[in-house]
């Protein structure tokens, strides 16, 4: 029997459906849910990025590509498959002990080019930082989860104690409040949020920082809180940011305590914290 | 004993995927030369001309529509002559009707690519892709990437915003086109000359064939666009 999964470039794998699901060869096989879960995750695994310090770096952003026939029927299943895909992608991680560069991101499209036999797919994998994470568009399923809540995971059960642990819950009661002179919004913990100058086509969790002016970038950090703590992080070509008085680098983050002082572009914009 | 091969091969007058292949090489390795030094020469462009029976011009017309051929071609004609793949010449196919299967190549010089700006900061400019190139990367401006450190070969626009630095990249497919989205992600579509519409980014070989008066459209994702229509000269 073939291997489920085949390289195909470095950024690309070829999924064999009737493969995975064990079935024999020339069998149709009914793409369900659980099987692209596997699928995503299998791919998952073959990733071989790890960081300076060793760990595994997993990619963010994977997009399956279906033929036409089975994206139609899976597509009335996307509740489940979201469920599925949770499920599944946070057991796979939480074994790898992964990091993330950004929000984790799924989308399943068909192959408008019409190429792909039935019972095949295609991942194509990428990592993303989350402020290019591009708004979903009609005619694809695509599936968010938070990089905090898996990578989180992860780390809580790995080291096996609990002052790693993340919050991860889902929750949206809001719990911390960012502030601004012009206006405040309201956080809950555990989630990942990106702020910036208010703009079409701003990504999910987004915070608008109305009354913005020029030198604060549409998408200029972002930020997620724990209970009491939050963790800000400066996007690689944003204008500068203070933590407390602390100067990040493009691309660096930084956890402070509560209530936690942010400066935009030298003081243009200062932002602050709190618990509420 | 030709009768035998041509009955073995299914007739002198069929012609399958294997065969015209082989042809297509054998005809493009015939032309090489031999340098002072005994390297592999070859002209820069042949054209290959494929004349086929009537009955059979479709099927032939759509082997070489497919960009897999000529792909198999450059692998087996650099395997045979023992050169790199970009030391092949550049090809042209035509295909026409007569009485029986044959395959011959010439030196020539294939037509050139040629996309018209419309919409953006550079509306109307013309832009010749050079001559021998293989691959082209396009997007805004003439630089992109971190300190703007690569080069676009083909500048599409300057100051037009939704259009991406690194939007994507052109490849050369014997007589055809392929292009693939690099940061224009969806939003760069191929719209052919029937109205039918095609993401790259959305396709299993994450690329689409472009023929003369298809065009590539860079879009904001509100319904403005920059289109590039691909011409032959």
């Amino acid at each position: 029997m073939a291997a489920p999964i085949t390289l195909e470039a470095l950024d690309q794998f070829r999924v064999h459906f009737v493969e995975l699901a064990r079935a024999k060869r020339g069998q149709p096989v009914q793409i369900d849910p659980y099987l692209i879960a596997q699928a995503i995750a299998g791919v998952m695994s073959q990733c071989t990025v790890r960081s300076a310090t060793g760990r595994p770096i997993v990619w963010n952003e994977y997009r399956l590509v279906l033929s036409r026939r089975d994206f139609d029927l899976i597509r009335p299943l996307q509740a489940i498959l979201e469920r599925d895909l949770k499920l599944v992608l946070a057991e796979e991680a939480r074994t790898r002990a992964a990091e993330l560069v950004g929000e984790l991101r799924i989308t399943v499209v068909f192959d408008e080019a019409d190429e792909l036999p039935l019972s095949e797919g295609v991942v194509r994998v990428a990592f993303v930082p989350t402020e290019r994470l591009a708004a979903p568009r009609f005619g694809e399923m695509t599936m968010r989860l938070d990089s905090f809540a898996v990578a989180g995971e992860i780390v809580a059960r790995a080291a096996g104690s609990p002052t790693d642990t993340v919050m991860v819950d889902d929750s949206t009661q809001t719990t911390h409040a960012l502030r601004w002179p012009g206006g405040i919004a309201r956080l809950s913990a555990g989630t990942t949020i990106v702020v910036g100058r208010p703009h079409p086509d701003a990504p999910p969790r987004f915070i608008a920082l109305t009354g913005a002016g020029a030198k604060v970038n549409k998408q200029h950090f972002w930020l997620a809180a724990t209970s009491s703590a939050v963790r800000v992080g400066r996007f690689a070509k944003a204008n500068p940011v203070h933590v407390n008085g602390r100067a990040l680098a493009g691309g660096e983050e930084v956890e402070v305590a509560l209530p936690a002082e942010i400066s935009l572009s030298h003081g243009d914009l200062v932002l602050t914290v709190l618990a509420t | 004993m030709g009768w035998l091969s041509d009955l073995l091969r299914g007739g002198g007058d069929e012609v399958g995927w294997d065969d015209l292949v082989r042809r297509i090489v054998d005809a493009i390795a015939a032309l090489r030369q031999y340098g002072p030094r005994g390297e592999v020469a070859f002209p820069d462009g042949v054209i290959v001309r494929i004349t086929v029976p009537e009955g059979a011009t479709t099927v032939v017309q759509g082997f070489i529509d497919r960009p897999e051929l000529d792909r198999e071609v450059v692998a087996a004609v650099a395997n045979r002559c023992d050169v790199a793949a970009d030391a092949v010449p550049a090809r042209e196919y035509m295909v026409s009707v007569a009485d029986r299967i044959a395959v011959t190549a010439s030196e020539g010089t294939p037509k050139s690519w040629r996309f018209t700006i419309a919409g953006g900061d550079l509306d109307g400019k013309s832009l010749v892709l050079p001559a021998g190139w293989t691959e082209l990367a396009f997007g805004r401006g003439p630089w992109h990437g971190a300190d703007h450190g690569a080069r676009n070969d083909l500048v599409v626009c300057e100051k037009t915003e939704f259009v991406s630095r690194r939007a994507g990249r052109v490849f050369r497919a014997g007589h055809q086109l392929e292009v693939t989205s690099l940061d224009q992600g969806d939003e760069l579509v191929v719209r052919r000359a029937s109205g039918e519409a095609i993401r790259p980014a959305r396709t299993a070989r994450g690329r689409a064939t472009l023929k003369a008066g298809d065009a590539i459209e860079l879009g904001d994702g509100r319904g403005t666009t920059l289109r590039l229509v691909l011409e032959r000269s």
